[in-house]
């Protein structure tokens, strides 16, 4: 139709882009200008991806956002995969922001609970990453997005390093659509060691006062896994990667995974399991892995971000993990969530709280703490075909048109620190969702994705359990002496042994004396670094020797 | 990094702990000045043995150390963020605040005390507990209050530690029913007073009636609250907090748990310290947690100038 526009979006870009042409030269803003240039370019009601997850922030943006005049910018609807520094929640007090879509927020919890009590923060939603990624580009397309990058150059090429994380996908989302992508750097030169993001998606940088806040969340320290991680890990390698040949994986963040892998390259080594198992992953680069790395064990490693200290070790490791000409990692959360949900055969993770169908949550007690990979990868995508054998020794019955299932395993100590239970009753979460007005209980992962569950006590192989009695039966007989474990009955679990459907460590061929830390691969970091021949360099507060 | 002061409650007294104040500092002379003024006695007649058996001396002698020890502070350059003050503690916290000035602050807490301790003479008291996360206490409270006379989870200080106020008869049948239900500390404590509890509402209306007229400032500092574990930053919020937290649950945990989530990393306890300190160590083991004692002033301004540096 004549006098229809078709590029109001285009437009309007055009006129903010515009109205800071006296702060900008080509695509180079100045820091000291920054918060006069965001009160331009933000307009109220804007759709704002700011980047932040569990490990980089963009945090001068967030700062600068954070001073902005509520007067000119307000009802922002903010955009981010993690809440996790206190202007995020500022900008909330302040009014510059009302609403918010995110995954995770652990080091705000409190806050977040008391802001939506307080109807300070109206919550759109608590997504798993690929949902929160995937309405990027459908109902959340953004408006202005806030990113940060290691360097640029003056034309606005990106150089995101071994931290490439999800920057890629919010800026796609945003550039594509007529968004307006401005960009943190660290520092701005003349040649980039690559180009992570091409300079026709963004339109400003802008050297920020100190580099992005990054921080090391994958390092796990050897000497705080105990000998009951160990001897779940046993079980675990036993009772499920050895018995379903699983080869292909991820794992959590927890110390039960952290003694994993510093179990394959002694315990599962003498067990012959070499090359059988755990061949291919989706992973952080772990300290943890790299004596499985150094001893053969590995052959890739796909990373959603980088892991402060494993640069130069990941560099001089192509074989194994994903470079960049340059020789530095490249990760892609967007691209590893993917992969982790539906190419790899099982996810392994830990979690505070389990009920009686298996139902799992780490938000507890009126935290609103939300979730990092695990609801994305820990779920069965019910229409994946895939023919590893462990997806087919998933199959329970002679159905022809049966197609298996993803290993979802759920790794816990019955007891938290402190005498709590992780099998419990009733999910704290249901409570935390009553009164955060949430339409959706926070359920980390759901009891009819998990197929096994192993403690101390041994593994229920829930996937086999036939109907909903018998699931809870196996979850009680290795819940020990939590009040679900106490429900159980002797003769109730003496038939679901034999049945396959509960293992305890005498079934598995798992002596519980075995499980000693020297069963470990290293016991301390500084055992990682001798392991790395030096390439990995801890952050200071792993530095105890 | 943020630096909080923390301003114990009771339960921290030490017979003798105004005497270690040092008087030819000019915070202990200012501050021991307006005191003798108000109560019309020496400081040094209130922090006997004898007379903190009762809790009108308690908590004068609590708020005279709080404000005396953060002054001291502050004139040694320290920079607190945000101010936190445990039950008690909140009217010191207040006052360095700049809330209330110390002489409203006297009047309101001796006031408080009185009314206190002439609230429940005999056959109440609290326990302390340990093990339990909140929310599972208060499950077992709740099947408890069904059967006996109704008790009331009044403190809250971390995941795992809590206050259980009510009749004392009471207490100790839920206590041999925690106990079974393999809780790792359950015992009463030696107070008489059942405080943060609808037990006392009326002390609480007493309160607020003495708080009405007076006229506030806004505060300085953030202050961090009790019966809601909230940030407040106005002189009216403060002022609400100050009567309802006395008949209100201590939310310690949350209220603490909220300052580090703002970015509170160093936590400086005012004397007689030692309680709050140990919370905050077993809640945030990645912050720094400093005890101000009477003689070692000079020691937690190195501490804390040190830590500033760190972070550059």
């Amino acid at each position: 139709m004549s006098g229809t526009s078709w590029t109001t979006k285009r437009d309007e870009k055009a006129r903010r882009i515009k109205s800071i042409a006296h702060l900008t030269t080509n695509s180079v803003l100045k820091k000291e200008n920054i918060v006069e240039a965001l009160e331009h370019l933000l307009q109220p009601g804007d759709r704002v991806v700011l980047e932040g997850d569990n490990q980089k922030q963009a945090s001068f943006l967030s700062e600068s956002l954070a001073q902005v005049d509520a007067k000119k910018v307000n009802n922002l609807h903010m955009i981010m995969s993690s809440i996790s520094r206190p202007e995020h929640l500022d900008v909330f007090e302040k009014g510059i922001a009302k609403k918010i879509d995110f995954s995770f927020s652990g080091p705000q919890s409190l806050r977040v609970s008391q802001m939506i009590e307080d109807n300070t923060l109206e919550i759109g939603g608590i997504h798993t990453y690929l949902e929160l990624y995937g309405r990027l580009f459908i109902d959340l397309i953004p408006n202005v997005a806030l990113v940060a990058a290691d360097k640029a150059d003056r034309f606005g090429n990106l150089y995101t390093g071994p931290n490439t994380e999800e920057t890629p996908a919010i800026v796609e989302a945003t550039a594509f659509k007529d968004g307006i992508v401005i960009v943190q750097v660290n520092e701005i030169v003349d040649v980039l060691p690559r180009i992570d993001i091409p300079g026709s998606w963004v339109d400003f940088v802008v050297e920020a006062d100190k580099p992005y806040q990054l921080e090391a969340l994958f390092t796990r320290d050897p000497k705080l896994i105990t000998e009951l991680h160990i001897l779940i890990g046993m079980m675990t390698i036993r009772g499920v990667y050895e018995k379903h040949k699983v080869k292909t994986l991820n794992h959590g963040i927890g110390f039960n995974t952290a003694a994993i892998e510093l179990l394959l390259p002694t315990y599962a080594e003498k067990l012959g399991l070499k090359g059988k198992i755990a061949t291919n992953w989706v992973l952080n680069p772990h300290p943890t892995l790299i004596p499985a790395i150094e001893s053969g064990w590995v052959d890739t490693v796909h990373c959603f971000g980088g892991e402060v200290g494993m640069e130069a070790y990941c560099a001089a490791r192509p074989d194994v993990f994903f470079t960049g000409k340059d020789g530095s990692l490249r990760s892609n959360r967007a691209f590893a969530q993917v992969a982790g949900q539906y190419a790899v055969d099982m996810f392994v993770g830990s979690t505070l709280q389990i009920d009686r169908n298996g139902n799992s949550s780490t938000v507890i007690s009126g935290r609103l703490a939300g979730f990092g990979g695990a609801p994305n990868m820990g779920h069965d995508p019910r229409g994946r075909r895939h023919s590893s054998e462990a997806w087919l020794d998933m199959i329970t019955t002679n159905d022809p048109l049966a197609k298996g299932r993803k290993l979802v395993v759920q790794t816990v100590e019955t007891f938290q620190n402190g005498n709590t239970p992780v099998f419990v009753e009733t999910l704290d979460a249901i409570e935390v969702a009553k009164k955060a007005h949430l339409d959706i209980a926070p359920v980390m992962i759901y009891g009819d994705d998990v197929t096994h569950v192993v403690t101390e006590e041994g593994v229920a192989y829930i996937y086999k359990a036939e109907g909903e009695e018998e699931r809870r039966q196996a979850l009680s007989a290795i819940a020990g002496v939590t009040p679900v474990g106490l429900t159980a009955n002797a003769g109730i679990i003496r038939s679901l042994r034999e049945k396959g459907v509960v293992a305890y460590p005498e079934d598995l061929g798992v002596q519980r004396t075995e499980a000693k830390r020297s069963l470990l691969a290293a016991k301390t970091v500084q055992e990682l670094v001798e392991w790395s021949g030096g390439l990995y360099n801890p952050p200071a507060k792993f530095k105890n020797w | 990094m943020k630096t909080v002061f923390l301003f114990p409650g009771q339960g921290s007294q030490r017979a003798g702990m105004l005497k270690e104040l040092p008087l030819n500092d000019p915070a202990v002379a200012e501050i021991f000045g307006i005191a003798e003024k108000v109560l019309g006695v020496s400081v040094y007649t209130l922090d006997t043995e004898e007379r903190l058996t009762s809790t009108v001396y308690v908590q004068l002698c609590l708020l005279i150390i709080g404000v005396v020890s953060a002054k001291r502070l502050l004139a040694k350059g320290i920079k607190a963020d945000y101010v936190a003050g445990h039950s008690v503690g909140a009217f010191a916290a207040a006052v360095v605040a700049e809330v209330l000035s110390f002489e409203q602050a006297l009047r309101l807490v001796h006031k408080r005390g009185m009314l206190m301790e002439q609230a429940y003479p005999k056959g109440y008291g609290m326990a302390a507990m340990v093990g339990f996360s909140a929310t599972r206490l208060q499950a077992y409270i709740q099947e408890h209050n069904a059967a006996h006379p109704e008790v009331y989870l009044s403190n809250i200080n971390t995941a795992d530690q809590q206050v259980v106020a009510g009749e004392i008869e009471s207490l100790n049948s839920l206590i041999i029913t925690l106990q079974k239900a393999g809780i790792r500390k359950a015992q009463l404590l030696n107070v008489s007073v059942p405080s943060h509890c609808p037990l006392l509402d009326d002390v609480s209306v007493a309160l607020a009636k003495q708080l009405a007229p007076l006229q506030l400032s806004e505060p300085q500092i953030p202050y961090a609250s009790n019966h809601n574990g909230r940030l407040l930053k106005t002189a009216e919020a403060i002022k609400t907090d100050l009567w309802k937290s006395v008949a209100a649950t201590v939310r310690w945990y949350d209220a603490t748990t909220l300052l580090y989530e703002l970015g509170a990393r160093i936590f400086i306890e005012m004397a007689p310290s030692g309680v709050l300190s140990k919370m905050a160590g077993s809640t945030f083991p990645e912050a720094q947690v400093i005890e101000l004692e009477e003689t070692n002033i000079d020691t937690v301004v190195w501490l804390w100038n040190n830590y500033q540096h760190e972070q550059n």
